[in-house]
């Protein structure tokens, strides 16, 4: 089951270029943490460290094509811009996943797999129109999922040998009226 | 069915209301409602606050008028304002029927989030909406019952007015606007 709005699931067409770059520099970026917490072991993720940090080596290369992407995204949802909040990277080795969860402080947040090695896992979610039924997400290695903040969403544990590497980011929207404004009544 | 409900309660939990009742509590005692309407309607669009709760509400709200609608739209404008209000400041109910569907350029979906009602109401049946899908004049009214935490989206030509205040303790909904 895949519910096909307000979720969009594109291609990153500039994948196959980036995809060694960017995992050079992810593993080699010197900063980042395991986070453990109940539901969660995520093995390593700049979350913590540099989520706010747009100069980091594996951000900057990929900062525009992912702005010229999401271009395309906010034209066809009809938003003025939008501006991306933070930006993070999460790897899963053997056993590691990310607990049930939303991004509360933002409009949408979206999943770019990195490296998905066959037999790693799928994003999962939750219908949030019946709050029980566990969906999974229809992608493929260099997929970009973008879904609002609320949807519940997890990392399953990795079961595989290989890792699984995700590029996050979260950011709010320009609607095409600003919102703040007083009403007219 | 003229509406459909929308449960957000497992994401939209009581702590979370309890924080958005407050932040309307708030903005009313500091002055920020309307005075030609009855009492008391916020005049501050309050989606735009800036707070986890009140984005997270807003999100919920376009995603049920996209369920609503079945497709996913441009979005033109969104309105959205509190109500808080109870027997003390009961009015005729005969004034209060109203649509929103004033703009002839847009469509409009809307929807009311049922955010608090005090503990002393009995009869929820009569507690929540009260649509006129024929118009003021015409047959077929009936009432959308409370349901906290649900969002209770219909056509924004519906012309509806609140339910029946039944307790002296204050009443709390959220409603918007989605025009596309």
């Amino acid at each position: 089951m895949h519910i096909s709005y307000p979720i969009t699931i594109r291609k990153f067409q500039h994948h196959e270029l980036f995809k060694n770059q960017l995992l050079d520099l992810i593993n080699s970026q010197e900063t980042y943490e395991r986070i453990v917490h109940e539901g969660t072991d995520i093995t390593k993720c700049d979350w913590p460290t540099n989520k706010d940090d747009f100069d980091r080596h594996w951000v900057t290369l990929i900062k525009q094509p992912l702005i010229d992407h999401l271009d395309v995204w906010a034209k066809d949802a009809n938003f003025l811009g939008f501006i991306i909040n933070q930006i993070w990277f999460q790897q899963y080795t053997k056993s590691s996943g990310h607990g049930w969860h939303t991004h509360p402080n933002c409009h949408y947040t979206n999943v770019y797999y990195l490296d998905l090695p066959k037999g790693c896992p799928k994003t999962q979610y939750i219908d949030p129109m019946d709050n029980k039924t566990v969906c999974e997400f229809d992608v493929e290695e260099g997929d970009i999922i973008t879904f609002p903040n609320i949807l519940l969403h997890r990392a399953p544990p990795n079961q595989s040998d290989d890792v699984k590497t995700i590029i996050s980011w979260n950011l709010n929207v320009t609607f095409a009226q600003a919102i703040g404004e007083q009403n007219d009544y | 069915m003229d509406y459909e409900f929308y449960d957000w309660n497992n994401l939209i939990k009581e702590d979370s209301r309890l924080r958005l009742q407050a932040d309307v509590a708030r903005l009313i005692s500091e002055g920020n409602y309307f005075t030609n309407s009855p009492k008391f309607q916020t005049n501050v669009n309050v989606f735009g606050l800036q707070t986890a709760d009140w984005n997270n509400l807003k999100m919920s709200f376009i995603w049920s008028c996209f369920a609503f609608l079945n497709r996913e739209v441009q979005i033109k404008n969104i309105q959205s304002w509190s109500y808080q209000t109870s027997l003390k400041h009961a009015e005729d109910r005969d004034i209060l029927w109203h649509h929103h569907d004033h703009d002839p350029n847009t469509k409009t979906v809307s929807g009311v989030y049922y955010l608090h009602l005090p503990s002393d109401v009995e009869d929820t049946e009569k507690a929540g909406t009260e649509l006129a899908p024929n118009g003021v004049e015409g047959e077929g009214k009936y009432y959308v019952p409370w349901q906290t935490g649900y969002w209770m989206i219909y056509p924004g030509k519906i012309w509806h007015r609140p339910g029946v205040l039944q307790s002296h303790d204050d009443r709390y909904i959220v409603a918007a606007d989605l025009e596309f």
